[in-house]
């Protein structure tokens, strides 16, 4: 049955009245402004690409593959000692609450991937894979806010899956703004187009930052610094997860095909 | 009522089972490797500089392995890494100059010169400007081919050769792909399995099944068709559970089906698959 | 990219009845269905073929304005995208003469008076106000037979599609009757039996010999291929054709006839697996999809 999702539209939403943060300091679906949204996952969900990655972020759903390392597709994208990482962001025509037909040639799509792209050239070792090509493809199927960070923290996971040697983790967190608090993991009810929003992916070891994007500008008084720490501890509990999901999906693995020395 | 020729069923629910051999290390990209010597590494580590520590990391998700002073991580699942001496199939995607280009399931497809095939008139005669007119004669576009990884160069390109009799175009038989991690690294990869059915397994994941050896002629039976693909079922069936390919395993899978009673088409069902592979899963080496 | 020697392969096991799965003729690889994956949309449906071909439906509703030609009717639009995630041809603009070849297919597929009654229970003020039923398929995975998954994955996910109860309210004026949407009440589509589903049967190898559920192996062998829309009645919905081969009228007769007993079978095995699903759906149980869990 479709959600309660009427509440914002019907009241124009937010500053016609509604309350982001309780009384009591929960936010509308109970979290506390700290907490980010429950995460599944799952790696290998597809079994053509060569790596490939569910993930679930509250209602916000993504699938990502990884194909390659590969040859590349045209001559012309070939580098000598390196391989190219291509990205493309698509969002399904069901995704929105709303019923929208994007094309994935949108702007909006086209920058959400040239930052995932800039991401992980950064992190994977392409050096190791002269000459070659290794793609991204991400397919939003259901969007309530965070749907770049559900796709930087699937594409890890996809990475890994196809076994593309990188020096780090990727894992991203997004941080609004509302009803005067910073909020980790806003959905698509708290984030409304004029409020500020900073998407950040670190990387999980050396916490150096692998990209961050910041919406809009933040309030006066508000310290950049103090959304960045919002986004990097929002950053280490997803980080948990993840690797957590990894370990028991390879320890399936190796119970499966056993310890044969290949 | 005639009888449905499909079968439908629901997804199988993900295990719930807790995670087996939770002893053994996983490691994660970027996690930290413990070791004594930094200077004797190999494939999946990497020698990061943090502040003023030096330290050993992995670059992908797998066990950690110790073989004398060497320290690597072998990723539980990658692209398929050529290795000289390796037995490969490869698809044929283009040819120019005097040699093919393969595709072998790797990072960059494979060469093959016309200098390393075997022609007929001898073993080692010259090659003349007739061959190479006539390079699409001996493989074209889309043929199969079984080769052994000869040598790899500075570029990191792979060459092949066919310099063997038993190496060549595939025909009279199908193609099967499944995840290299699973063929094992054995003395023999051709194969005739004991329903009597030839297997090459190529270490790069490439497969093909045969009714016969490529020198034999005569036509195929319907029966050894239908064994072809009761051992193609098979293939897939390991492939799905991720259990290793070898003779054995395909042969328990295939003796299983039919104890099973087992239809052919039947064979690559989510819910049967598992039914089938049992045996095999219990032939793994353990850990 | 297949090699002389598999097609060879291919046709020769057609011709003696058996192909490289095992299959008979016209038997259909194993299927996966699950509906109700997508909480968001009124209805959805997850069709997988033999592993390799997986298609995702997900219908939304929205009330507009009827077509000026169909005043009594609704509206079902129908997009299918091919994503990157099947195949990286498909990356950027690749899938684009696909995407619009197979949503076309579905358009045809239920446009015909065999559906006229299923557009009709979309209807709510005759000339002023309906439902349009936007059908968006996506392909996940491409091994063959997309035509019959991506039907089948429509008429399933229609099938479990359940609108808000519209109440009309009657005006002063023969103009001004309004409607009123209980978001409380949902009910299923009536007539969403009249979904029709595809069958594709391909021409390989010798004369008068051709297979059904082909994988994408064997449409790289199939000179020519026919496809029908088929309905519980049993009549045809749009039929297509292609190939560069012809198919004599003798095949073609034969072909027609047996379309119409294989989609028979789906939609006989289909609705009876698909009982369990309405009938939890109607006791308003929940329950828990695998999706894309392994």
């Amino acid at each position: 049955m479709p959600p309660a999702t009427k509440r914002s539209r019907s009241r124009g939403g937010g500053a016609g009245g509604l309350e982001y943060i309780s009384l009591d300091g929960l936010r509308i679906d109970g979290r506390r402004p700290t907490e980010v949204r429950k995460i599944r996952c799952s790696l290998g969900a597809l079994s053509r690409a060569d790596g490939s990655a569910y993930y679930e972020q509250g209602n916000t759903r993504v699938l990502v593959a990884v194909y390659g390392p590969r040859e590349p597709h045209s001559r012309a994208s070939i580098q000598h000692d390196r391989a190219v990482v291509k990205c493309e962001f698509s969002t399904a025509m069901f995704a929105s609450p709303v019923y929208r037909r994007t094309w994935k040639g949108d702007r909006k799509s086209t920058a959400a991937a040239l930052v995932m792209q800039k991401a992980f050239e950064g992190v994977i070792l392409t050096a190791s894979y002269p000459k070659s090509q290794i793609d991204i493809y991400v397919q939003v199927l259901q969007n309530d806010g965070g749907a770049l960070v559900a796709a930087i923290n699937a594409a890890s996971l996809a990475l890994v899956n196809a076994g593309v040697a990188m020096s780090d983790f990727v894992v991203a967190c997004s941080v609004g703004f509302v009803d005067d608090t910073f909020v980790v993991d806003p959905s698509s009810l708290e984030s409304a187009s004029d409020r500020p929003e900073l998407t950040l992916a670190v990387l999980s070891h050396s916490a150096k930052i692998a990209s961050c994007q910041l919406d809009s500008k933040l309030p006066d008084g508000e310290s950049f610094e103090r959304a960045l720490e919002f986004a990097t501890s929002g950053a280490n509990q997803i980080f948990k997860v993840l690797e957590y999901e990894v370990r028991k999906y390879s320890l399936n693995l190796l119970d499966s095909r056993g310890l044969v020395a290949l | 009522m005639s009888t449905p020729t499909f079968s439908i069923v629901r997804p199988p629910p993900p295990s719930t089972a807790s995670a087996p051999l939770s002893h053994i290390p996983i490691t994660i990209p970027g996690s930290t490797i413990p070791t004594e010597d930094l200077s004797v590494r190999a494939r999946g580590t990497l020698l990061s500089t943090t502040g003023s520590t030096r330290v050993l990391t992995a670059t992908v998700a797998g066990v950690i392995t110790r073989v004398n002073k060497l320290v690597m991580v072998r990723p539980l699942r990658a692209k398929y890494i050529p290795e000289t001496g390796d037995v490969v199939i490869g698809r044929v995607t283009d040819l120019a100059g005097r040699r093919w280009r393969l595709d072998v399931n790797a990072a960059r497809h494979a060469i093959l010169l016309l200098s390393a095939v075997n022609l007929p008139g001898g073993i080692q005669r010259r090659r003349t400007y007739q061959d190479e007119l006539n390079m699409r004669a001996f493989f074209t576009e889309g043929d199969l081919v079984s080769a052994e990884v000869q040598e790899q160069w500075d570029d990191g390109c792979v060459a092949l050769h066919t310099r063997s009799l038993r190496y060549g175009k595939l025909s009279g038989g199908t193609f099967v792909p499944v995840q290299p991690e699973l063929v094992k690294r054995a003395k023999k990869h051709f194969h005739r399995l004991d329903c009597g059915v030839h297997a090459i397994l190529g270490n790069n994941g490439y497969i093909f099944l045969a009714e016969r050896a490529e020198k034999e002629g005569g036509a195929t039976t319907p029966e050894m068709r239908k064994m072809v693909a009761r051992v193609r079922n098979a293939v897939l069936a390991l492939d799905t559970e991720f259990i290793a390919i070898g003779p054995d395993t395909i042969m328990s899978v295939y003796d299983a089906s039919i104890e099973e009673g087992v239809e052919l088409r039947d064979m690559t069902r989510p819910d049967i698959t598992a039914k089938i592979c049992e045996g095999a899963r219990s032939m793994r080496a353990a850990a | 990219m297949l090699s002389g020697a598999e097609k060879t392969y291919i046709e020769a096991g057609a011709a003696q009845g058996i192909r490289a799965d095992g299959r008979g003729l016209l038997d259909l690889r194993p299927v996966t269905l699950e509906t109700s994956l997508l909480p968001t949309a009124s209805g959805s449906a997850r069709v997988r073929i033999g592993g390799v071909t997986d298609i995702l439906v997900g219908v939304k509703a929205e009330v507009v304005e009827p077509h000026v030609n169909a005043p009594d009717e609704g509206l079902m639009s129908f997009a299918v995208e091919c994503s990157s995630l099947a195949s990286p041809d498909f990356v950027g603009r690749g899938g684009a003469d696909l995407n619009a070849e197979l949503s076309q297919l579905l358009t045809r597929l239920y446009a015909s008076s065999a559906t006229r009654e299923l557009r009709r229970g979309l209807a709510l003020i005759p000339g002023r106000k309906c439902w349009v039923l936007h059908v968006d398929a996506l392909v996940l995975d491409s091994g063959g037979n997309l035509y019959g998954a991506l039907s089948l994955a429509v008429r399933a996910a229609l099938r479990v599609v359940t609108l808000p109860r519209v109440v009309i309210i009657p005006g002063e004026a023969d103009d001004d009757d309004e409607i009123e949407v209980n978001e409380e009440v949902f009910e299923r589509l009536s007539r969403s039996e009249d979904a029709p589903v595809a069958v594709t049967l391909s021409a390989v190898g010798g004369r008068g010999i051709y297979i059904a559920d082909s994988t994408s192996e064997e449409e790289a062998c199939a000179k020519a291929a026919i496809t029908m829309g088929v309905n519980l009645a049993g009549r045809a919905c749009g039929a297509v054709s292609g190939g560069t081969g012809g198919v004599d009228m003798d095949t073609l007769k034969s072909m027609l006839k047996d379309a119409v007993r294989v989609g028979g079978d789906i939609l006989k095995t289909t609705d009876s697996f698909l009982q369990d699903d309405i009938a939890r759906m109607e006791s308003g149980e929940e329950v828990e999809p695998v999706g894309f869990f392994s």
